[in-house]
């Protein structure tokens, strides 16, 4: 026999799916045709029609006619199926909402959850490349030691490595600034706000990210000295709905600078890890610095970004990159003793991985680990609300089992009954998850609002989440469905038509198996919710070493001029004066602040070889005492000495200079930058950042500093106070907006996200261990009926309410008990690590895991007494008169 | 009779079954329709198209002789019935009615 030339597959799925009685002439026609085709046309084309005949073949018109065979039946069935499960929820109608409510819960909590990680992980990959695109993170190294890792570069460093590695296509770098902006409008007055999100950059930046330019010209609108271009949210601010091309803005920070505006870009989006409103011409800082932020190797405030061929091996290139600065910058590092390291990081990690120091939003970046620690609650919260739905449709079997032996008897195939339950389990599911939308569209703004995060709404227009939640439903229903249909539909008619009560120890176990599991993770939710907050506690009530109280701190004026340092003597006369006002001291920066300023330090005589890169701040003679910082030798600087060439560090400090005591440090000579200086006193170490960063080594200089002002105040009417402290500020400082606000608000601010943190873990494992506890109820209440009799008999034969209640509870507590035994060692191991991660923590109290386990004990006791209760308290006369 | 309407190119399956006498089936009829009306016909709305005139009692089908082109399968034969043609009839002369409306061109 010859080969068929025509492609069979086409009639295996012709025979699949056409009605049996018109398969053959179809299947005959089809042939003949095919013969006359491939004489007419050739085997290909013939081949090709034969295929596309086949197949249209496939149209209602013809597998409608299949319906007389099978696909009625089995609609029928379905239906009936629907029917049969509406009645089961109607009979028990408390049961099925508490299934429902349980797993909407379960299934609301995660969504949000979910499409909160969602978002968190979405950040910076609104950029069409941004997986080749990478920031350069610099390491500094001082005697073999590590002695920073900062995410601003040196601006010579992305230059160097675009010019020597083909690998890399474009480089772009930003360095941030901020001051006060005005726009002098002809005869108005004019718009002056103070602007944070100002950056340096050059049209490079346009090259390696998707940031949108609306209006000016990409190529050139950062070309040229004093150029802006600003996003349109400012544009609308200070030129309303004009044109804000070809205006002229004024920046106030030292001297004044105008800048043209010569383009306006697109909002930069929520989930950019970097944010600006303002671009500058990089060519300005070029040009105020002779190329310095060009070609130097050691001026490191520059974020810089490259962008790599699609493919590019990152390690092969930066084991290349590192021999090229080993061979190219070895002779520069071994004057000083150092060693510069500058690592590629993937832009996309940078929200939730990143940790370095001057990143430029560290209050927006994330903990990655926590963020995924999240999600893993709500994978706790979705299966504690799947096993209710197992828990409760097994120990409900007996109840059916009647049902299943009838059904098995007149005929029903196993297959049937487990599509029973199955579509009950559908439905339910279904159910829920119509609630658990609506719950999360509804929850949505105050969800967001109550835990910080944004998430946009548009999510829950986005096909991503619509697959979720029909995911979360098949998989829901498919998982919590199946074990309970498979036992159900598994009785032996003859065993239970008989009347046996069916005793299932395996089934019995596993149900204890997933109570266990329940509560397990509920325990562990409490203890690490409360370990959480433990450590959040010490670390706002740890000593700081510096008084941050009723501190009041107004912003430095922007615009100054050479008088400074004698009008602001004259405005601290001035401001003592207010009554309320105990003390007033500048400084280049404050606690909760990190400190930009470095310079190289080393010690004349001795002590380690090359110079240290030292964070500095200026300060005058009132910011220690007002700040209460205690000095560990020597003194403070003093109006009685010439401190201009003195210097204070901290303990960090002087250990890092080899000093073995503070008091040795006293009177030794060091090089500062380009100014050797006296050491004339060691303060002790205090925290300029949150406890979650380590104190650093510090160095202190007198300055007339104009970045801030701390004022110490003692009052309760701050209105007055603020009101009195702007008469000197416009008489001294016109044309400086005044911005306050208190230090310690300032400082905490640091603990926000690890707040909001706190509260979000703290709700969901309510939402957990309510929903444990509704399924716990529904058990408790279930076999409290089942026993009804047993109890009655019992109570008959002299047994007490306690004795029943003792009875009752016992199948339930066992699980409780051994969920708790086994969550506690693990979460204390778990939460050992993670408060590992923190430089300054509590160690675990075993006071937490006492709460935990007593509070979960509780709240299982009461969820099977409310049931148990019940049936101890029937008379047994009520219940066994039917016997 | 009730109704019944039909369809263009149900009229058209229904005349070709009633012209092919007893060699009326799908590939042929399909074969006619593109030969004779130089017309793309797909084969299986051809099939869709005979099923439902069945269904309306204008044809009637019998299974017919197997052959070797067709791969030993064996054809159905379909056959106008008696309802199906008065229908083809009476359109007809509900046509040539309509076409009696219409003015007699006159050639100058």
């Amino acid at each position: 026999m010859d080969k068929p030339e025509y492609p069979g597959w086409v009639l295996w799925v012709l025979q699949r799916t056409c009605p049996p009685h018109l398969l053959e002439e179809i299947e005959g026609d089809l042939l003949q045709r095919f013969k006359r085709d491939s004489s007419k046309f050739g085997t290909k084309k013939a081949r090709w029609r034969f295929m596309v005949y086949g197949l249209s073949f496939l149209r209602p018109g013809i597998l409608l006619r299949n319906k007389f065979s099978f696909q009625l039946i089995s609609l029928s069935m379905i239906i009936n199926y629907i029917t049969i499960a509406f009645r089961n929820f109607n009979r028990q109608r408390a049961y099925t909402l508490l299934n429902i409510i349980g797993l909407a819960l379960g299934m609301t909590a995660s969504t949000l959850i979910f499409q909160y990680v969602k978002y968190e992980a979405s950040f910076d990959k609104f950029h069409s490349r941004a997986s080749d695109i990478y920031r350069i993170q610099y390491n500094g190294w001082q005697n073999g030691q590590l002695n920073f890792e900062s995410a601003v570069a040196v601006p010579a460093a992305p230059a160097a490595l675009k010019n020597n590695f083909p690998e890399v296509e474009a480089f772009t770098r930003f360095l941030p600034i901020g001051g006060v902006i005005s726009y002098d409008a002809p005869g108005e007055d004019p718009v002056v706000f103070r602007e944070e999100r100002m950056q340096f950059a050059d049209t490079s930046l346009f090259n390696v990210f998707d940031f949108r330019l609306l209006k000016g010209n990409e190529r050139t609108c950062l070309k040229g000295v004093n150029k802006v271009i600003i996003a349109e949210n400012v544009a609308n601010k200070y030129f309303g709905s004009g044109d804000p091309i070809g205006k002229q803005l004024t920046l106030h920070r030292g001297d004044a600078s105008v800048f043209e505006v010569t383009g306006v870009f697109a909002n930069v989006p929520e989930n950019s890890h970097i944010k600006f409103d303002f671009l500058v011409s990089y060519e300005i800082i070029n040009a105020w610095t002779e190329n310095e932020s060009e070609t130097s190797w050691n001026w490191y405030d520059f974020y810089s970004f490259v962008l790599l061929k699609p493919g590019t091996d990152v390690k092969s290139l930066q084991a290349k990159w590192d021999a090229y600065l080993a061979k190219t910058r070895a002779e520069e590092w071994n004057k000083q003793n150092r060693k510069q390291e500058f690592i590629l990081r993937p832009l996309t990690d940078i929200h939730l991985y990143s940790n370095l120091l001057y990143e430029t939003s560290p209050q927006d970046l994330r903990d990655g680990d926590a963020v995924y620690a999240v999600s893993v609650v709500a994978v706790f919260i979705l299966l504690i609300a799947w096993i209710n739905y197992i828990n409760l449709a097994t120990a409900r079997s007996f109840k059916r089992a009647n049902e299943v032996g009838v059904r098995k008897v007149v005929g029903a195939a196993k297959g049937q009954l487990i599509g029973q339950f199955l579509t009950e389990s559908f439905l339910l599911n279904i159910s829920a998850a119509l609630v658990a939308l609506l719950l999360v569209r509804l929850l949505w703004t105050p969800f967001c609002e109550l835990t910080g995060w944004q998430i946009p709404l548009d999510y829950m227009l986005a096909g991503e989440f619509w697959l979720m939640v029909s995911m979360l439903f098949v998989i829901g229903a498919l998982l919590s469905g199946f074990y309970p249909a498979i036992v159900l539909s598994s009785f032996k008619p003859v065993v239970v038509l008989k009347g046996k009560l069916i005793k299932s120890s395996a089934g019995n176990y596993l149900r204890k198996g997933l109570v266990v599991f329940q509560f397990a993770a509920s325990v562990f939710l409490i203890s690490g919710s409360l370990i959480v907050y433990d450590q959040l506690e010490f670390m706002k009530n740890k000593d700081l070493g510096i008084d941050i109280n009723d501190t009041l701190v107004i912003e430095g004026p922007s615009v100054t001029d050479s008088l400074y340092a004698s009008k602001y003597k004259s405005f601290k006369t001035e401001v003592l004066r207010i009554p309320g006002v105990k003390g007033i001291t500048a400084s280049t920066s404050i606690p909760g602040e990190e400190n930009y300023w470095t310079t190289g330090l080393q010690r004349i005589n001795g002590g380690p070889e090359g110079a240290n890169v030292v964070t500095t701040m200026g300060m005058d003679y009132d910011y220690v005492p007002q700040f209460n910082i205690a000095i560990k030798a020597g003194r403070n600087f003093s109006e009685a000495f010439h401190d201009e060439k003195s210097i204070l560090i901290n303990e960090a400090l002087s250990k890092e200079l080899e000093f073995t005591t503070p008091d040795q440090a006293i009177g030794e000579m060091v090089r500062h930058g380009r100014d050797t200086v006296e050491i004339v006193g060691v303060l002790a170490n205090y925290h300029q950042m949150s406890l979650r960063a380590k104190v650093i080594p510090h160095a202190y200089r007198l300055r007339t500093a104009s970045s801030y002002f701390c004022v110490k105040v003692e009052t309760n009417d701050y209105k007055d106070l603020i009101a009195r402290l702007e008469v000197p500020w416009k008489s001294f400082f016109p044309g400086n907006p005044i911005d306050y606000f208190f230090l310690d608000q300032f400082f905490d601010r640091q603990y926000d996200r690890d707040n909001r943190f706190s509260e979000v873990f703290t709700i969901f494992t309510v939402l957990a261990i309510i929903i444990a506890s509704m399924g716990l109820v529904g058990l408790a209440s279930f076999m409290a009926i089942q026993r009804t009799r047993e109890i009655g008999i019992r109570k008959v034969l002299g047994s007490s309410v306690p004795n029943v209640i003792l009875l009752l509870s016992k199948g339930f507590m066992q699980p409780v008990a051994v969920a708790i035994l086994l969550a506690l060692p693990l979460c204390w191991w778990i939460m050992s690590q993670w408060l590992q991660s923190f430089p300054y923590h509590t160690e675990v109290n075993p006071v937490v895991f006492l709460i935990s386990g007593m509070l979960v004990t509780l709240i299982a006791f009461i969820s099977v007494t409310s049931q148990t209760l019940k049936a101890a308290f029937t008379k047994p006369a009520e219940t066994l008169k039917y016997e | 009779m009730g109704k019944e309407f039909l369809g263009e190119f149900e009229e058209l399956v229904l005349t070709m079954v009633a012209a092919l006498q007893e060699d009326a089936y799908g590939a042929a009829i399909t074969e006619e329709i593109e030969s004779r009306l130089k017309r793309d016909v797909n084969l299986s709305a051809v099939h869709v198209t005979l099923y439902r005139l069945e269904d309306k009692g204008y044809l009637k089908s019998k299974l017919g002789g197997e052959t070797k082109e067709r791969g030993g399968r064996r054809k159905r034969i379909y056959t106008v019935t008696n309802s199906g043609m008065a229908t083809l009839r009476a359109m007809k002369e509900a046509r040539v009615e309509l076409w009696k409306m219409i003015p007699q061109l006159k050639f100058v």
